[in-house]
């Protein structure tokens, strides 16, 4: 009796107990992002109307956003639809998600998604949506956005506004690459496409009824080659944007576009324009010109398999003789910033990572040059004014470039290179230039069939892109100098595998530090072009350091000048940004704050005295009025004497 | 004159063929369109490898070629890499434009071109002649590219009479109205005058000379020499022997409309086939290359075709069995 008394007392005591562990389990710890929010941004508007005339380069090519890759596709697709996350001015800023949640293992990152979006059918955006495309993303690989998605095992809606995304394995670059750049499809549209055409979606044109999305602007029609048309989303869940419609006119030539801009046809461009004609614009008071920068690197390749390219300090010593600033001064007449050594970029989504260091390590010094030349044996052995091998081998170095017609500015470099080397103290290094047409040129670099290269190459906003370009990977894609230092291979592995902010830059500044020094290629110079626009219709652009006037925040707030407008509004008060949940106590993945690096902008803008351009005008017109008269009365006289 | 068209239509066919074969293995031989997707950090392997397989390029090249070909001959000309869109669309929508702006202009610029290029070639030496020649050189060594842009300076910046873009205002759909034509005429205006001017004087000087040649004939000089007026001469005897060599030349302007006017589309904004075929190449875009050549050789087929009927009509001499 005793003992069945005591073993129920024991059950009871385990049944109580085991109702109480789970209090007693330690709380699973959440790392939260933190990211801006829009307000920042944005200003109320106090003049509704108006069409934005945009010019774009070249044409649309495709409005299936899973498939487009062009710039200006992307460009135009962005007024449909809406991301999650936006790198704005190099700050990470919420869009659709409010809140994103890691869990301790990284395997699990839990997004919880705004309220009250509406997609322009009127149909709610919730975290369907969100899921869709991901896992759409993850699993078509002919999506050209699939490979920042190959690590999502899935995505599925938990909730009405929460998704959930499960990871094959840990990927550090996620947020930053992926987020940022995936806009929100919706499923209730793109799901029955994909079902009825499975993978021949990836060669689809969709209709107009299907070129629905949550974003700023209607699409309203497309005439290939002329133009395309979108109206304003008076629901659009950050408030209306200001003007009425956006104009997107695909014009080729350049020129046209000065003319148009000059003349006031249009409002903007998307591109840059020729720097020689910066002054000629900026004598009409009523048209601005706003220089951005491309965080394209455009670089010196040399093939790091090659003698005598394959000594880490010769190619030290072809990084001190390069001048970048005469490059940047004589060539790009100013428009434009010295490559940084270590090649992460100091501005932009790179500046969170860029290491001012680098500067200190590498920089213009033929001196330095020749010192090092002659520590490794390159010297001038037989007297003719060019450095010799160790073992008194001729050394030349072959520098191939694209033609001046595709990119002038490239094959005025490689002279400059070619002139820089050869004014060594102590003897130069003799490098021949060769011009090859583009894609000739391009499966020869890629093959690593030629000695050096002129090219220009992109990155992604998260680090990790100095792995497709420096790690020493078999497939080689990306790291086309064929560099391979183990060093950097394990920082590199590193750095993707841990999430520590802090500790992802400090590896970042370590491989800045170790390329500078190893000078797998020359970072030579990034591109800044002047975007023009006009001053006199509408008013508040939003000017970003890497992008033309024509970005997502300027087609929100741009609006038409008081005098200009038909009917100003009186200003509504802000709407209150939503509360975000006051962030626990648990450690944060704050991005690094952005090092605010003063971008050296040519102050030619600035502050030239603009000369009065010569005007050729009436002698133009005379000589061409003359030509027009001269034929019209010869065919009229003419016809007027046939009978004769 | 029955077997004359079955040849024809045989020999035409192997022409035909020979084209779109040497163009399929000359477009490939131009390297991979996919290349350039290799130095984007964005794309992963895997999807430049499906891109491949969606679009048949991984498949060897006879596959491709067969496939092609029987493709070709069901109407399907297949898909633009580019665009992302069937061949044909992307060429039929913008070929109207190109038809629309191309046939008047060759047709006018022949015109005038045959018109003057008689009066002047009879007033050979005259200070007409001299006057036309000049204008007509002048014209003809110009760059038709700088030549575009100073008329749309003129008239489009200077004098602001004429639009700076477009084929119509941008935004204006397209609707049966009198003001539609009328906008899309004042944007029609430049480019076709430039077209004309240019066309007209460049084959001037072809139509003159071979008047002139003509005016050397024996025949000439004895109809002359009987005493017929001048008129008559000319239009008899001159014109109709100069007609032969002229509608040559000038017929087979017809046959190259789908390369259409690049320098025309580029520097007035105006849409056409002229540049998409220009971008075909440096996009290595080789389904719309080809699509572009079939329409090509295909025009170029027809219009020879019918120049050597009207030959038959013109010239009773010439007989076709």
């Amino acid at each position: 009796m005793r003992t069945a008394t005591a073993l129920l007392a024991c059950v009871i005591l385990a049944t109580l107990l085991v109702q109480v562990i789970p209090y007693y389990q330690p709380a699973v710890s959440a790392i939260r992002i933190t990211a801006e929010t829009y307000d920042r941004w944005l200003t109320p508007c106090r003049c509704y109307g108006g069409t934005l005339r945009v010019a774009l380069p070249s044409d649309v090519t495709t409005l299936n956003w899973w498939v487009a890759g062009a710039t200006w596709d992307l460009m135009t697709l962005d007024l449909l639809y809406d991301r999650p996350l936006r790198i704005i001015n190099g700050t990470l800023t919420w869009e659709v998600a409010e809140y994103l949640e890691y869990s301790e293992d990284y395997l699990t990152l839990t997004m919880g998604i705004r309220k009250g979006i509406k997609f322009h059918d009127g149909k709610e955006l919730t975290a369907e949506d969100v899921a869709f495309t991901i896992n759409v993303l993850a699993t078509k690989s002919w999506t050209y956005y699939h490979g920042y998605f190959t690590s999502v095992n899935r995505a599925e809606a938990v909730d009405k506004y929460t998704v959930r995304i499960y990871f094959k394995e840990p990927d550090s670059q996620f947020v930053l690459n992926s987020l940022t750049v995936v806009r929100i499809m919706p499923k209730h549209i793109w799901e029955p496409l994909l079902n009825a055409m499975g993978d021949e979606l990836a060669k689809y044109s969709p209709k107009p009824e299907e070129l629905v999305g949550s974003g700023p602007f209607i699409f309203v029609e497309r005439v290939p080659g002329q133009y395309i048309k979108f109206r304003v989303n008076k629901d659009y869940w950050l408030g209306r944007p200001c003007v009425d419609e956006v104009l997107l006119i695909p014009i080729t030539d350049v020129s046209v576009v000065i003319l148009g801009i000059q003349r006031g046809d249009l409002d903007t461009y998307t591109w840059g324009v020729d720097a020689a004609v910066v002054p000629t614009l900026l004598a009409n008071p009523n048209v601005g010109i706003h220089i951005y920068t491309s965080e394209y690197f455009y670089h010196w390749g040399l093939n790091n398999q090659v003698w005598p390219l394959n000594i880490s300090k010769f190619r030290l010593a072809l990084h001190y003789a390069v001048d970048k600033e005469a490059i940047v001064r004589d060539v790009m007449l100013g428009y434009g910033i010295p490559g940084s050594p270590g090649v992460v970029a100091p501005f932009g989504s790179c500046a969170p990572w860029y290491n001012p260091n680098v500067e200190k390590l590498v920089y213009y010094d033929p001196k330095k040059a020749a010192e090092i030349l002659d520590e490794i044996g390159f010297t001038d052995k037989d007297g003719d004014g060019w450095r010799d091998g160790p073992n008194g081998e001729p050394v030349v170095v072959e520098l191939y470039s694209p033609t001046p017609g595709y990119d002038p500015v490239r094959a005025r470099a490689a002279e400059i290179i070619r002139e820089n080397l050869a004014k060594i103290p102590g003897g130069g290094i003799k490098v021949v230039v060769y011009y090859y047409e583009w894609a000739t040129l391009w499966p020869l670099i890629r093959e690593a069939k030629v000695m050096s290269w002129l090219l220009g190459s992109g990155w992604s906003p998260d680090i990790g892109w100095l792995r497709f370009r420096f790690h020493s990977r078999p497939e080689g894609a990306g790291n086309w100098a064929r560099y391979s230092n183990p060093e950097v291979d394990a920082l590199i592995k590193e750095l993707l595998a841990t999430f520590d902010m802090e500790k992802r830059r400090e590896l970042a500044w370590r491989i800045q530090e170790i390329i500078a020094l190893d000078s797998p290629i020359i970072n030579l110079y990034y591109r800044s072009y002047p975007n023009p626009y006009r001053r006199d219709r509408f008013e508040n652009w939003f000017f970003e350091s890497t992008e033309s006037v024509f970005n997502r925040i300027s087609v929100l707030r741009v609006q038409l000048r008081a005098e200009v407008c038909p009917a100003p509004v009186t200003p509504t008060p802000t709407p209150t940004p939503t509360p975000t949940p006051t962030p626990t106590p648990t450690p944060t993945l704050t991005p690094p704050p952005v090092v605010t690096v003063t971008v050296p902008v040519s102050p030619a803008v600035t502050t030239v005295t603009v000369p009065a351009p010569v005007d050729y005008t009436p002698i133009i017109a005379a000589a061409a009025s003359i030509v027009v008269v001269a034929v019209v009365a010869a065919v009229v006289l003419l016809l007027l004497r046939r009978g004769k | 004159m029955k077997t004359f068209l079955i040849r024809r239509v045989y020999s035409s066919f192997i022409t035909f063929i020979a084209v779109i074969t040497i163009v399929f293995l000359l477009a490939r031989a131009t390297g991979d369109p996919l290349a350039e997707l290799e130095n984007d950090p964005r794309i992963s392997p895997a999807t430049v490898a499906a891109i491949r397989t969606a679009f048949g390029l991984d498949r060897p090249l006879h596959e491709q070629y067969i496939n092609y070909l029987v493709n070709l001959f069901r109407g399907d000309f297949g898909y633009s890499l580019h665009y992302k869109a069937p061949v044909m669309e992307v060429i039929m929508q913008r070929f109207p434009y190109t038809l629309a702006l191309l046939i008047p202009s060759i047709t006018l610029s022949n015109y005038l071109a045959y018109v003057v290029g008689l009066e002047i070639g009879w007033r050979r030496g005259s200070r007409l002649d001299s006057v036309f020649m000049g204008v007509s050189m002048f014209i003809r060594s110009t760059p038709y590219f700088w030549l575009a842009i100073l008329f749309l300076y003129v008239f489009s910046v200077v004098l602001g009479v004429t639009p700076l873009f477009g084929a119509v205002t941008p935004g204006r759909r397209f609707e049966w109205s009198l003001d539609w034509f009328l906008d899309y005429l004042w944007h029609y205006a430049l480019p076709f005058t430039v077209l004309t001017l240019r066309g007209f004087l460049s084959e001037l000087i072809y139509v003159r000379n071979t008047v002139v040649d003509v005016l050397g004939e024996d025949f000439v000089m004895t109809a002359r020499a009987k005493g017929l007026p001048d008129k008559y001469v000319k239009r008899r005897y001159v014109a109709r022997n100069a007609m032969l060599p002229i509608t040559t030349v000038l017929g087979m302007r017809y046959a190259f409309l789908i390369d259409g006017a690049i320098q025309t589309e580029t520097v007035f904004s105006y849409p056409g086939t002229g540049r998409l075929v220009y971008e075909a190449i440096f996009n290595r875009d080789f389904w719309l290359l080809q699509g572009a050549v079939v329409v090509l050789a295909l025009s170029v087929i027809v219009v020879n075709s019918v120049i050597d009927l009207l030959y038959a009509y013109l010239d009773p001499r010439v007989r076709y069995r």
